[in-house]
This record gives structure tokens, C-alpha cells and sequence, in this order.
């Protein structure tokens, strides 16, 4: 799609504020200011960690009964795979499975044919991944509704651990803690570190906050007649797991975590099919977050409107300004290594003369050691979530992650506001 | 019982207090680094000065021996200590080194007038003086570079000195020298009887200055 006028504009104004407030405020207070807020939201977070830790777990009088629904579209390569995963779950009830098939031109068919005791529905074209859930929850008979994607492993006992949060009738939905299914290349790897860190420790302390904005897409539990009454899934939305969490907030239900029910599902294993995923959620947040925008500061709802909400918004937009005005403020430097680099590899000198001498950092630097130690501390937390140990062999990926994720994310944050600006059309 | 907000910005403030204190401290510490140097250099030219008011007093002695033995000792990389003390200007949350700089820039061009007057007195050859015009009020992408790779120059070749002139500090005598060289564009440089008004690469440098390893 070619680039409109209004996506330059939106680039030029946002360059010209940043410059403005470089210009206007130093900008290693801009840094100071940026880490302090993120400091405090991060704080937040781990008080309410800490007077989470000793409440008791959740207690079910009755087993709800369960249907189960897979939306399948193209995943021959694991709906088998799933389809067992999913039939090994263990649960006190019976359990019904409904396939979904979006209509795939692949040999799902053929191989849903050659499976036994499951419900199959065919859909003749391909509408969504909402739509097929809505098809499945259509036809299903279960209070809850466990909505499973095609390329998802649960282990066997997700289902219970994250079916007895339902000990309320205000509990609309239920998330569980999602993992990389057998990560082997660097890019899967570091999705391990972010996924144990964000379903892992933020999703559990966020439901403690009441303000879980995603109940994420490979695997999530909800209240069927809850899912009727708001009306099912929005079709039309491209990350209709953000959209689901903000309406069940949106009418004052609560979405419980169970970072104990671990689920395993595939991720983008390179870096391009990783930067297109995470382009198309963060467009869905400003698609979801224009459309519930109304929530921002408005107490009526609660701790996730006068906190989570608007907070994770702040955090957002201050992630992408720290990045770039950190990159901003050492451009200066770069181009003078740069310029002299160029001149030195004109002068036959020896290797050493490239590295410059007095390499000094701006004195605000040192603030991000508090935000390092925080980092490193919701690192243990989050492997202490799932009992996983730290291993020495973690460490690229671990410092990756605090070092590097923030500006692939930045990237990515710039590249999603601009091609939602533009009109640009959704890639998966 | 205390929110989780409430002891979430008890936690933010002493962080922000601990970080405000500690970059203080760091800073200090930057800025009296380089206020010993400056005193050091200054120790030195004084000490050479000496000689000169000496030879005025007792004209029929001659210093020339042992005011090339100084300027041989003084080591003190000119354009290294700017260099550094623009750097703690930039990099310090709070700036102490405005009047530190202007004094070494006074004391660099005592030192380029006593190697000019040795060079007229006592034949001084040895050191290659290489004068450098740059702006300290606005950037300069070129300048930065240029500075980096002065500074490369100056640790590659013992016989060459930078005198490096920020040409709107208000210094008459930069002012002069710089009407003197013609001084329109920047950097500017002046280096064997030559005015380049360019970034020059190290090598043409070097060549142009006889560059002698230390």
C-alpha cells in the first residue's frame, strides 16, 4: 500500500515533538523522568506480587462442564498433535471437543476425518479465526468454553488448574500461563524469557490488579453464558483475544490467571514472522484501545481503568520515547566514531585505533541500573512461576531481553503506529 | 494498611533520590579529575614561564636547553584534556566545567605563545603545532570528528601538538589569531604553513606533520 500523506505527517510530528522536548527539557532528564515513571508502574507490580503470595487458591464447589473448541485453519502440521494434547487433558467431567475447520486447503480435512471422538464443523470459506470461535461456541453445550488454538499443547492438567478459578459468578474469563513449545532457534528462545515474564509474573499480578487485557489467544478459558451475553467474538477485529479481555472489562467482569496451568504453543521461530506477529498485536492494541478508549482514568471502572489501563499506556508510549531519545542523544556520538572510523581506515593504522579512547557515558545512564535490577529480578520471579531453573545457558537470551527486546519492541511500536496511520493492510 | 500505590512511590522516591546522589557524586568526582589536571598543566607552563622571566632579568644566560628539555616534558595532551573536558560538560546530569574549560583554553594558548616564542628564541623545531578552530556554542558533526581524529594523531606522533581554539568563547586572542588565519568555516586548521577548512584525515596529517612514533 502506498504511504499517505497523513502517516508522513504523523512521522513529522512526532520527530518534531521529540525534538521539542529534547530541546525544551534536557534530555537526560527526559531519561531520568521516563525510567522513574516506569520504575514506579514496575513497583506496583511487585507490591502487589508480594501481597498476592500468600492468598488462597481458589476453590470450586461444583465442576463446571467443558466444551472445548479448536479453530483450525492451514495446521496440518500440529492439529493431530494438539487434538491429543487436548484429549489427554485431565478434568473430573467429560469433556466435549469441537473442531472448528476455517476453511483450510491444506490436508486438515482429510486428517479430521481419520479422527474419532471429536465434533467437526466445516466451514466452507475461510472467515476468521472469531468467527470459527463463534461457530464453535455456537454449538457447543458446556458452561465453559475452553478456546484452544490449532498449534497449542496444554498440559494435561491446565484444564482443572485454570477451571477452578471459576469460583465466582463475575468470573468471565480464565488465562493460563503460555510457553514456547520447544524452543530451539534464538528468536523462539527469547519469546520463551518474554512470554514466562509477561503470562507468567505480569498476568498473574494484573489479575490481582483487576487488569488483564489479554486473554491470550493459544488457550483461554470462558464463562459461555458471559461469552453470549457480550455478544461472542469480534470478527472484524484482528487480535480478537485483546478485544474479548477489554469487553469483559469494559461490563465489569473479572478475568482470573492461573499461571500454574502451563500451555505450550509454537511461535514465530524467525525474526521476520516474529516482527510481523508482534506488528499485527500492536496494531490490535490501537485498534482496541481507540475503541475502549473511554475507560482511560474513569473510575467506574475500578483499579483496571484508574490504573492497569492507562498505565499500560504510559509504559507503551514511555518504552518508545526512552528508546528513542536515549538513541537520540548518543546519535551525536556515533556519527563523530563513525566520521572518525571512516578517516582511520584511511590512515593503514592498526585495529586498536579504531576503538575510541575516552569512551564515556552520560551520568543518567547509571539510573538504568535500577531498571536493570528490576528486570533481573522479574527474570527469577517469572522462572520461579513455572519452577524453572536459571541456567547459565539462558544468559544470551536472558540478556538479550533486557538489553536489546526494548528497542526491537520500540521498532516494532513505530513500524504498528505508522501502518495503522496509514491504512496499511493486515499480514499474519 | 499502606497501599500497594502508596509503598510503590515511597520506593520510587528513594530510588530517585539514591540515582540523583549517586550521578551528584559521579559527576563530582569527573569534574575534580579534571580540575587536577588543569592545575597540573597550569603548574607546568608556570614553571616554564619561569625560565623566560629569568632570561629577562639575567639576559647574557641562555634557557634555550632547558626550556626545550620543558616543552619536551610537557606532555600534556592539549587537545586530549579539552577533548575530556567536553566530554564531562556533556555527560554530567550536573554541569560544573564551563569555567575549568575556559581556563585550560587561556592556558593552551599561554602554551602555544611560549612554543611560538621558544621557536623564535631557541630554534625549536622538534614540535609540530597544529592549530584548530572549531565552534563550542553550536554542533558541529565534522568538528567531532575531526577532534577524534586529532586526538588519534596526537597519540601516534610525539612531535605534534593541537591547540584546539573554540572561536566564539569571547578570547581576544583567538579572535586575533583567528582573523589572522582567515578563519570562515569549520573545522579549520592551520598546520604547516597551511589553512585546510575540512575534516583532514589522519593520514594526510601525519604526512604533512613528519609524524615521529613516540
Amino acid at each position: 500500500m502506498a504511504l499517505k500523506f497523513r502517516a508522513v505527517a504523523a512521522f513529522f510530528l512526532l520527530i518534531g515533538l521529540l525534538y521539542l522536548l529534547i530541546k525544551t527539557v534536557s534530555v537526560y532528564w527526559l531519561i531520568i523522568l521516563f525510567n522513574v515513571v516506569l520504575i514506579f508502574v514496575n513497583a506496583v507490580f511487585l507490591f502487589a506480587y508480594i501481597e498476592s503470595r500468600g492468598k488462597e487458591k481458589p476453590a470450586l464447589k461444583k465442576w463446571p462442564s467443558v466444551s472445548i473448541v479448536i479453530p483450525n485453519f492451514n495446521g496440518e502440521k500440529t492439529l493431530l498433535h494438539c487434538i491429543d494434547s487436548v484429549k489427554r487433558l485431565e478434568y473430573p467431567l467429560k469433556k466435549e471437543i469441537i473442531i472448528v475447520d476455517d476453511g483450510s486447503t491444506d490436508s486438515s480435512r482429510e486428517l479430521l476425518r481419520k479422527v474419532k471422538g471429536v465434533k467437526v464443523l466445516l466451514a466452507k470459506k475461510n472467515s476468521g479465526k472469531a468467527a470459527a470461535l463463534n461457530s464453535g461456541i455456537k454449538a457447543a453445550k458446556g458452561e465453559i468454553i475452553a478456546a484452544i488454538d490449532s498449534d497449542t499443547f496444554p498440559e494435561k492438567d491446565a484444564l482443572v488448574k485454570m477451571a477452578r478459578h471459576f469460583d465466582s459468578g463475575n468470573v468471565g474469563a480464565v488465562t493460563g500461563l503460555v510457553r514456547s513449545y520447544r524452543p530451539t532457534t534464538f528468536v523462539e528462545k527469547i519469546q520463551e524469557i518474554e512470554y514466562l515474564i509477561s503470562f507468567g509474573f505480569f498476568q498473574s499480578v494484573l489479575a490481582d490488579l483487576n487488569g488483564i487485557m489479554v486473554t491470550p489467544g493459544p488457550m483461554s478459558l470462558f464463562r459461555k453464558k458471559v461469552l453470549v451475553e457480550i455478544g461472542g467474538f469480534d470478527e472484524k477485529n484482528i487480535t480478537e483475544d485483546m478485544e474479548i479481555a477489554m469487553r469483559l472489562q469494559s461490563k465489569r467482569f473479572r478475568i482470573a490467571s492461573a499461571p500454574e496451568a502451563v500451555i505450550y504453543t509454537v511461535v514465530p521461530h524467525t525474526l521476520k514472522h516474529w516482527f510481523r506477529q508482534r506488528i499485527r498485536w500492536y496494531r490490535g492494541k490501537f485498534v482496541n484501545t481507540r475503541k475502549y478508549f473511554g475507560m482511560v482514568f474513569n473510575p467506574k471502572f475500578g483499579e483496571f481503568g484508574m490504573f492497569s489501563f492507562p498505565f499500560s499506556l504510559v509504559a507503551d508510549g514511555l518504552a518508545i520515547l526512552l528508546i528513542a531519545v536515549t538513541v537520540a542523544a548518543n546519535f551525536e556520538n556515533v556519527l563523530n566514531y563513525f566520521g572518525f572510523v571512516i578517516s582511520w581506515f584511511g590512515s593503514g593504522g592498526n585495529v586498536f585505533g579504531a576503538i575510541p579512547a575516552g569512551f564515556t557515558l552520560h551520568s543518567s545512564i547509571y539510573f538504568y541500573f535500577f531498571t536493570i535490577v528490576l528486570y533481573s529480578f522479574l527474570v527469577y520471579v517469572s522462572h520461579n512461576f513455572v519452577n524453572d531453573r536459571l541456567s547459565i545457558w539462558k544468559l544470551p537470551e536472558i540478556v538479550f531481553y533486557m538489553f536489546i527486546y526494548g528497542f526491537f519492541i520500540s521498532f516494532v511500536y513505530f513500524t504498528s503506529f505508522f501502518k495503522e496511520i496509514n491504512g496499511s493492510d493486515y499480514t499474519w | 494498611m499502606v497501599s500497594k500505590y502508596l509503598k510503590a512511590l515511597a520506593l520510587t522516591l528513594v530510588i530517585l533520590a539514591v540515582g540523583l546522589f549517586t550521578i551528584n557524586y559521579l559527576d563530582e568526582m569527573r569534574a575534580n579529575n579534571l580540575a587536577n589536571t588543569v592545575e597540573e598543566s597550569a603548574l607546568e607552563l608556570q614553571a616554564s614561564q619561569q625560565l623566560f622571566l629569568y632570561e629577562s632579568i639575567f639576559p647574557e644566560e641562555n634557557i634555550c636547553g632547558v626550556l626545550l628539555k620543558r616543552i619536551e616534558l610537557q606532555k600534556t595532551n592539549a587537545a586530549k584534556v579539552l577533548g575530556e573536558l567536553e566530554t564531562a560538560r556533556k555527560n554530567s546530569l550536573f554541569p560544573d566545567s564551563g569555567l575549568l574549560k575556559k581556563k585550560f583554553i587561556l592556558q593552551n594558548l599561554d602554551l602555544y605563545l611560549l612554543i611560538a616564542k621558544a621557536e623564535k628564541e631557541c630554534a625549536l623545531r622538534e614540535v609540530k603545532p597544529v592549530l584548530y578552530f572549531y565552534p563550542d556554542k553550536y554542533y558541529c558533526a565534522e568538528c567531532a570528528s575531526q577532534a577524534l581524529v586529532l586526538d588519534s594523531v596526537v597519540s601516534k606522533c610525539s612531535n605534534v601538538r593541537v591547540f584546539a581554539f573554540p572561536t566564539d568563547l569571547d578570547i581576544p586572542l583567538i579572535d586575533v589569531l583567528a582573523q589572522k588565519y582567515g578563519v570562515e568555516k569549520y573545522p579549520t586548521l592551520v598546520f604547516s604553513g597551511v589553512k585546510r577548512d575540512s575534516l583532514v584525515s589522519e593520514i594526510v596529517l601525519k604526512d604533512a606533520l613528519g609524524c615521529k612514533a613516540p
